[in-house]
């Protein structure tokens, strides 16, 4: 096995220890263990998930080029699925249950993003007609993936989707103009998005850039999730020992605020470390990339590292109040089954290139 | 595949990351610890227990009574609020708005109870608190209950919710309000009263539900303090009064112990500090909040002739035998001074029993206003007593540099003749009327006066006294005078010989713009004081008013044997 796998994998354990410690810390309420049965769960989906990284290791990443459009009208038939017999939870429809779990089909159209625009942004040299080809097909159909997601909503993982267009296309060796161009539009047509929004979006949105207008109501969370980092301080309260987690000040504290739980009690220097963990793992995805035997397989692994980097720079943003609350979760350590499956999944994927 | 563009685009966001992390738990980390802290620790607050005041008899004349309140916990009743007040106003009789008010008043914090049913029925408070179990939290809190409405107010004050400031523990919700005095003894003596109040330090969760105990603080309850004052004889001081506006003091003239202290008009303790009816009692023309015997001054009158009396024998001026001629009026200058009457001639003990003016003129242009305010300054009429109550307000001795400074006008011959008969600029407090009649029994002393006897069974009352350089043959002289003021069948105040209490003193009659000021400042029993007493009746009219009210309060006390 190569040296940059076997770092990742190094990295990879360390982050799972981690995500079962933090999350037994989370379960814990006032020093006694409130839900024992989401900590089991949880050791179950990162075991899989190892076996899905193993697994797909042994796939051969150019099968992936040909099943992009299969994959890709797989997962909007899924999404639509969603949408009509979806399980319905705290207002989103995201859900739908397969054998006895709720599977998440968005978290799966990250993964089929990643390879749709793999395919489309590493295709042969053509000149003409590359910009219809290789920029508005692919954005077109990322659109109608944003579309359905937004509409779940999930607002997250929609402008997941997006961004991973632009973060590819920049990466690609097509023109930058290409994605420049729409990127400035976005963000110039972002006002108008605003009619668009739900409500319960459009309040996030709000509370994001005042969250002392409702302490108790939206702002609730932000503000106790920042006060809990803050004072974690240099080196944290100590293992169990938050009291913002402890006493329960926390909201979802087992799944997007989970930097939360870590940053109270392992302080500056806890977070550090986890942000070097997460910085060696793309650092030899990159690598991989480097050493990739083409252009596609380069292409999947730049993805998945800009999949994990979107995910660790809006999840953690998010709970120090400096990005809104979008409901992303932090990869490797959040409580979650889809999220985890697909990370590993994605990580076996670049293992095979490596491999190659 | 070039992967520069990603890998900037990484090491930028984690900086980002790494940049605000460093400046929420190393730059604000502090800042943000404590916020946690408020969020978990709270404070469950018991308010001190303020010592009671006794008279000299052990009377109870104030006391911390348990008063029963209900509260609500804000964030308990979160959503709830409307049915639970109507519901709460069913059961207690008191209308929602009045409940809403309180709520509105009272809350602090969404985790502390708010006070929404105050001071009701105890079995009613139980009642209430059995039917609604936890969505209400019963509160014992002391009030202060005082047993005179009236006789006592100005003597012992009242108090109020102040802010006191515990910097400490304040944040966690302790309460930064206590009791404190704002007049009278209760507030002289509020360090020994006040008591310290306890709390407990609690760690809640988020739903406010306690989830442990971080330490307590016992609440402290104040010290007793026991006052010289005996009520019985306050009570029929007070009544004595009758409608008249003024004060009375009686006190022990060898210690300056304050026996009786009323002041007229009163106000009622228990509903002031409820607040009941207080705009009508600010509004009040009369003043009632004012300690008429130590908070204002008045001309002293023919009272102030017993200082030209004995300024003028220690001077040498005159002898008790030397004679003036009273033709009714003294011309001075351009003006005649006038006499209350036609006394013809008046040796020292005819002019005091008589109160005749033309004779205390003739001392006057003798002494000259020098002396006059020298002995009246002996006596310290232009000082504070040092009385244990609060705002004591100082006499006014004028002087030629005082008139020059405050009036920009020279000293008259005629301000001289005025101020002989302590007319004019003179103003003094009753209680240093009874302070110097006092010094005149004691053997020339001056005493400091006091209402507080004891705390908690220890003296604190440390008699101070000041020897006045002035003879003692010379006090007899002029004691003898004023006992010839009551003894004498044509004195001022012989009403109070039909007493038999050896009462000696002197009336006064003090004009100003409107109706006369009426004094009398004495003492008995003549040959061994016991007493010395002043009372002062503002706008009273004539001295014999003085001698009247003096007349119906000694009489009472006599026959209920309180002398």
């Amino acid at each position: 096995m190569g040296k940059t796998r076997i770092r990742i994998i190094i990295c990879l354990l360390i982050l799972s220890i981690l995500s079962l410690s933090a999350l037994f810390s989370a379960l814990h309420q006032s020093g006694r263990m409130e839900n024992e049965a989401i900590f089991y769960r949880q050791i179950a989906w990162i075991t899989i998930g190892w076996l899905f990284l193993f697994a797909f290791s042994f796939v051969n990443y150019r099968l992936y080029f040909d099943l992009a459009f299969f994959l890709y009208i797989f997962n909007i038939a899924l999404l639509i699925g969603v949408k009509l017999f979806g399980r319905e939870i705290m207002g989103a429809k995201r859900w739908i249950p397969v054998f006895g779990i709720n599977f998440q089909p968005s978290e799966f159209s990250k993964l089929v993003i990643i390879i749709l625009l793999a395919r489309f942004f590493s295709q042969d040299k053509e000149t003409r007609g590359i910009f219809l080809r290789k920029m508005l097909v692919p954005l077109g159909l990322v659109l109608i993936t944003f579309s359905i997601i937004f509409k779940q909503p999930d607002l997250g993982t929609a402008l997941i989707c997006l961004l991973l267009f632009f973060l590819l296309g920049l990466s690609s060796r097509l023109k930058k103009w290409y994605f420049i161009m729409p990127l400035a539009l976005v963000v110039v047509a972002s006002p108008l998005a605003w009619h668009v929004l739900k409500d319960y979006q459009k309040k996030r949105l709000l509370v994001f850039l005042n969250p002392a207008t409702e302490p108790l109501g939206a702002g609730y969370t932000i503000i106790q999730s920042k006060i809990a980092i803050g004072s974690g301080k240099s080196l944290g309260k100590g293992f169990l020992s938050g009291t913002q987690n402890q006493f329960n000040f926390l909201p979802e504290r087992h799944t997007d605020f989970i930097f939360t739980v870590i940053a109270e009690e392992w302080g500056f220097m806890g977070s550090l470390f986890l942000l070097l963990v997460y910085y060696l793992i793309l650092k030899n995805i990159l690598a991989i990339a480097k050493e990739a035997k083409d252009e596609f397989g380069a292409l999947l692994c730049v993805g998945t590292v800009s999949l994990y980097f979107l995910h660790i720079f809006i999840n953690i943003g998010m709970t120090m109040g400096i990005l809104p609350v979008v409901g992303l979760p932090l990869i490797f350590l959040s409580y979650g089954g889809t999220h985890i499956f697909i990370n590993f999944l994605l990580l076996g994927v670049v293992f095979n290139v490596s491999k190659q | 595949m070039d992967t520069k563009f990603i890998s900037r685009t990484i090491a930028g966001g984690l900086l980002v990351i790494i940049l605000c992390l460093f400046y929420f738990q190393i730059i604000k980390g502090e800042g943000y610890l404590s916020k946690a802290k408020n969020n978990y620790i709270k404070a469950v607050n018991y308010p001190s227990i303020r010592g009671s005041v006794f008279d000299r008899n052990k009377t109870l004349l104030a006391v911390d009574k348990p008063n029963f309140n209900l509260a609500v916990i804000p964030y308990q009743i979160k959503g709830q609020k409307d049915s639970l007040f109507k519901e709460l106003s069913y059961c207690s009789g008191m209308s929602e708005k009045r409940i809403s008010v309180y709520y509105r008043r009272n809350f602090k914090n969404i985790f502390s109870p708010v006070d929404v049913l105050i001071n009701i029925d105890k079995e009613k408070a139980l009642e209430i608190k059995d039917k609604f179990k936890e969505k209400v939290v019963l509160r014992v809190i002391p009030k202060r209950f005082y047993t005179f409405d009236y006789e006592f107010s100005h003597l012992l004050g009242y108090v109020k919710e102040d802010k006191v400031v515990h910097k400490d523990i304040k944040k966690y919700g302790y309460s930064p309000y206590q009791i404190a005095g704002v007049n009278g003894i209760e507030r002289t003596y509020n360090d020994f009263l006040k008591g310290e109040g306890g709390a407990e330090l609690i760690e809640v969760n988020s739903r406010g539900r306690i989830v442990g105990f971080l330490g307590k603080r016992e609440r402290v309850k104040g010290k007793d303090v026991f006052l010289s004052v005996d009520s019985r004889i306050q009570k029929i001081a007070y009544e004595s009064l009758g409608e008249f506006t003024g004060t009375i003091i009686i006190m022990n003239p060898h210690t300056g112990e304050i026996i009786s202290l009323v002041s007229k008009p009163s106000f009622n303790l228990n509903d002031f500090i409820e607040a009941k009816n207080i705009e009508k009692i600010f509004d009040d023309r009369k003043k009632p909040l004012i300690n008429r015997a130590v908070q204002a001054r008045y001309p002293l009158g023919s009272v102030f002739k017993v200082i030209v009396a004995i300024a003028a024998l220690e001077e040498r001026i005159i002898t008790p035998f030397t004679t003036f001629t009273c033709e009714g009026k003294l011309a001075f200058g351009d003006t005649v001074f006038k006499c209350w009457s036609i006394h013809g001639q008046q040796d020292l003990y005819n002019a005091l029993a008589h109160s005749c003016n033309v004779y205390f003129y003739q001392l006057g242009l003798r002494l000259k206003v020098e002396k006059i305010a020298k002995w009246a300054k002996i006596f310290s009429l232009d000082k504070l007593s040092g009385i244990d109550l609060p705002y004591e307000k100082k006499g006014l001795v004028p002087e030629r540099k005082w008139k020059k400074k405050h009036r920009e006008m020279n000293w008259f011959g005629g301000d001289t003749l005025n101020f002989s008969i302590g007319q004019g600029y003179l103003a003094v407090t009753p209680i240093r009327s009874a302070l110097f009649m006092s010094a005149f029994v004691n053997g020339g002393y001056l005493v400091s006066p006091y209402v507080v006897k004891t705390v908690e069974g220890q003296d604190i009352s440390y008699p101070k006294k000041v020897k006045i350089p002035v003879s003692s043959n010379n006090l007899k002289i002029v004691n003898q005078g004023l006992r010839g003021v009551i003894l004498k069948k044509d004195g001022t105040a012989h009403l109070l010989e039909s007493l038999n209490l050896k009462i000696a003193g002197k009336t006064g009659t003090a004009q100003t713009a409107g109706k006369s000021h009426s004094w009398f400042v004495g003492f008995f029993p003549y040959n061994n004081p016991k007493y010395t007493m002043c009372v002062f009746l503002e706008n009273g009219g004539s001295g014999s008013k003085a001698v009247k009210v003096t007349y119906e309060m000694l009489k009472r006390l006599k026959e209920d044997n309180l002398l």
